[in-house]
């Protein structure tokens, strides 16, 4: 037993701690070493004991080693709820729904595309929109925003063309989360939605170019299309824009005026929660798919453009240039899922599905790289058969900023191999790699629980930025 | 959490190493309006350069709420929406305050032609608070970045 902050946590295995305090109303399972634990900040433990305060939940209370304090359940909260029985709360599936990550591969080397490399990025900065107030390059209308939230990538590719059909094996839900209902989204969240479709947003989204530093495991990478050191790769870390946001708001201000209407007493307003089963649990759900298609679409056009641009730029088709989808996985969401032979509202806010073989993707920052891992079978038994999902941040964007101005974050970067090409230099600096906790260590605690097996890590060389 | 001192009251303040991936944000504000102007303020310093934010367009709408805090609530969030889908960020605002609604006259202009430093994307409900202390309000809350 470590009494840690006036909190008793008990250690459970080589990076997981058990906090069973009886005024809960479910155990808390923290999967981290001891080290990423004292670096978490002391309102995860707040909000995880808030959390565990929610009615209905079914098991633990996971917190995952990159968590930090966000509002209502930490960023890389994982809880299960039951399919007739239990709640549903937006706060604890966030704002971002369906933010998440995507790998593609390619069969270029470092040394190929160093002449390029700069080229490469200004380009990709000109085809996809990033920052605040830029208009996505697909234009919808509200028919077919309508089409594209219910009926996912499968309609992207066939109306518009954007994408390879083999792309759709490799997205969670082949990029389409069933029983998406747009009746059930606001006019604010359409109109918010429509312009920003295709777009990559800000804060600590990006588009990068990477190297395969290490591959941990060579069967496995090679089945992935991870096949030598110093392979480039392209990773996009983006969501379901202002649309979700607004789909997530909409539903609290409902979720929170019906509390007394279902009897529920939450400890923090944003963890505002509805049955499952009651009309307004069902509706959200309707609206979130339509956000979590959103997502998928929003990755599969960016990719469309990538492709593009990687094209025009090396002379070569992107099929010839093997830019194969890797994976394409949300770390945002609340999904049905049968664990233990019992179907669980798995809620995810910060963390990635990680079942058995599955690929899993955790981004780092623009300077530390990230990693492509399997997922386990021991993460089902443990965490609801979920992983990390980033490195997590460790100071808030405030202090990153006295730290270092932007433009010398770009050149400091630029000394160490890392082109980068941003629309806010103020937004950079926030996103400096000294902000953020050592992935490698974030990686370590995953394997050392079990929920995950890394196999490979990947260094930035461009990356572009909101 | 700093309370405000002497005659004159600070405008707004940013809380640095708590909600370390958004942000918190204390306004203060004698009157109702000035809470106000001093958020469409830090709205504006968060987003952009405050100084940079030119007059030149003008929005008006009407809040409807059943508290103050309720309409300062909605108000935040109209902030959001503009920006997302008219492009529009403002400095300064007339407000009229009724018993269940606030009429509001906003002044301000496209930000595509501003200087950005980080979107402001949501309003969350975590520690949203609206006190009315002895002569000033105070308001609590965290923007998700």
């Amino acid at each position: 037993m470590v009494d840690f902050r006036k909190i008793n946590l008990k250690k459970i295995g080589k990076a997981e701690w058990l906090i069973d305090d009886k005024n809960l109303k479910r155990k808390i399972k923290i999967f981290a070493t001891e080290e990423l634990l004292r670096e978490m900040d002391d309102e995860v433990f707040i909000q995880a004991k808030n959390v565990a305060l929610l009615p209905g939940i079914f098991g633990y209370v996971c917190v995952m080693p990159d968590a930090h304090s966000g509002y209502g359940a930490p960023i890389g909260t994982v809880f299960a709820m039951d399919e007739k029985d239990g709640f549903v709360s937006p706060g604890a599936v966030g704002y971002d729904i369906n933010c998440g990550m995507r790998l593609i591969t390619t069969n270029l080397t470092i040394k190929e595309i160093l002449p390029f490399l700069e080229k490469l990025v200004n380009k990709l900065f000109e085809a996809v929109p990033v920052g605040v107030g830029r208009r996505g390059f697909l234009k919808i209308n509200k028919d077919e925003l309508k089409h594209l939230t219910e009926e996912g990538v499968p309609y992207l590719m066939e109306k518009f063309g954007l994408g390879w059909e083999e792309d759709l094996k490799h997205i969670e839900e082949e990029g389409r989360i069933k029983n998406a209902e747009f009746s059930k989204v606001s006019k604010a969240a359409v109109e918010r939605g429509i312009s920003q479709l295709s777009t990559l947003g800000s804060g600590n989204h990006y588009l990068e170019i990477q190297k395969v530093e290490r591959i941990f495991d060579k069967e496995s990478a090679k089945i992935l299309g991870i096949l030598s050191k110093d392979q480039i790769t392209i990773m996009i870390h983006c969501g379901s824009r202002g649309f979700g946001h607004q789909i997530c708001s909409d539903y609290l201000h409902l979720f929170e005026k019906n509390l007394f209407h279902f009897k529920i007493k939450v400890a923090d307003r944003q963890l505002a929660c509805a049955p499952i089963n009651s009309s307004l649990g069902k509706d959200y759900l309707s609206a979130m798919a339509c956000a979590v298609n959103f997502a998928f679409v929003n990755r599969q056009a960016i990719t469309y453009q990538v492709r593009k641009v990687f094209e025009e730029v090396l002379g070569k088709n992107a099929k010839e240039l093997q830019m194969n989808l890797v994976y394409d996985v949300a770390h945002n969401v609340a999904k049905f899922e049968i664990h233990n032979q019992k179907k669980l509202l798995i809620h995810r806010k910060g963390a990635t599905r990680s079942f058995p073989s599955q690929p899993v993707i955790i981004g780092g920052s623009m300077e530390t790289g990230s990693f492509l891992l399997l997922g386990k079978k021991e993460a089902m038994e443990k965490s609801f058969g979920s992983t990390a999902h980033g490195s997590g941040r460790t100071m808030s964007r405030a202090k990153a900023k006295k730290l270092i101005r932007g433009e010398d974050l770009i050149t400091q970067l630029k000394e160490k191999g890392i082109y980068i090409k941003a629309a806010s230099f103020s937004g950079l600096a926030e996103e400096a790699g000294f902000a953020y906790k050592n992935i490698k260590k974030v990686v370590e605690s995953v394997e050392l629980a079990g929920l995950s097996k890394p196999i490979a890590y990947l260094k930035p060389v461009g990356n572009i930025k909101g | 959490m700093e309370k405000p001192t002497g005659v004159r009251l600070k405008k707004w303040k940013i809380i640095e190493d708590k909600n370390i991936a958004d942000v918190l944000v204390v306004v203060y504000g004698k009157t109702k309006n000035a809470l106000l102007n001093n958020l469409l303020e830090v709205f504006g310093f968060i987003i952009s350069e405050i100084e940079k934010i030119k007059l030149r367009k003008k929005i008006t709408f009407k809040i409807k709420g059943k508290s103050f805090s309720e309409q300062v609530f909605l108000l935040i969030e109209k902030l959001i929406f503009f920006k997302d889908t008219k492009h529009l960020i403002f400095k300064k605002g007339r407000f009229v305050f009724e018993k269940k609604s606030i009429k509001v006259v906003l002044f301000g202009q496209k930000i595509n032609n501003l200087p950005i430093k980080v979107d402001i994307k949501a309003l969350t409900k975590h520690k949203f608070k609206l006190e009315k202390k002895e002569g000033y309000y105070r308001l609590i809350l965290v923007f998700d970045l």
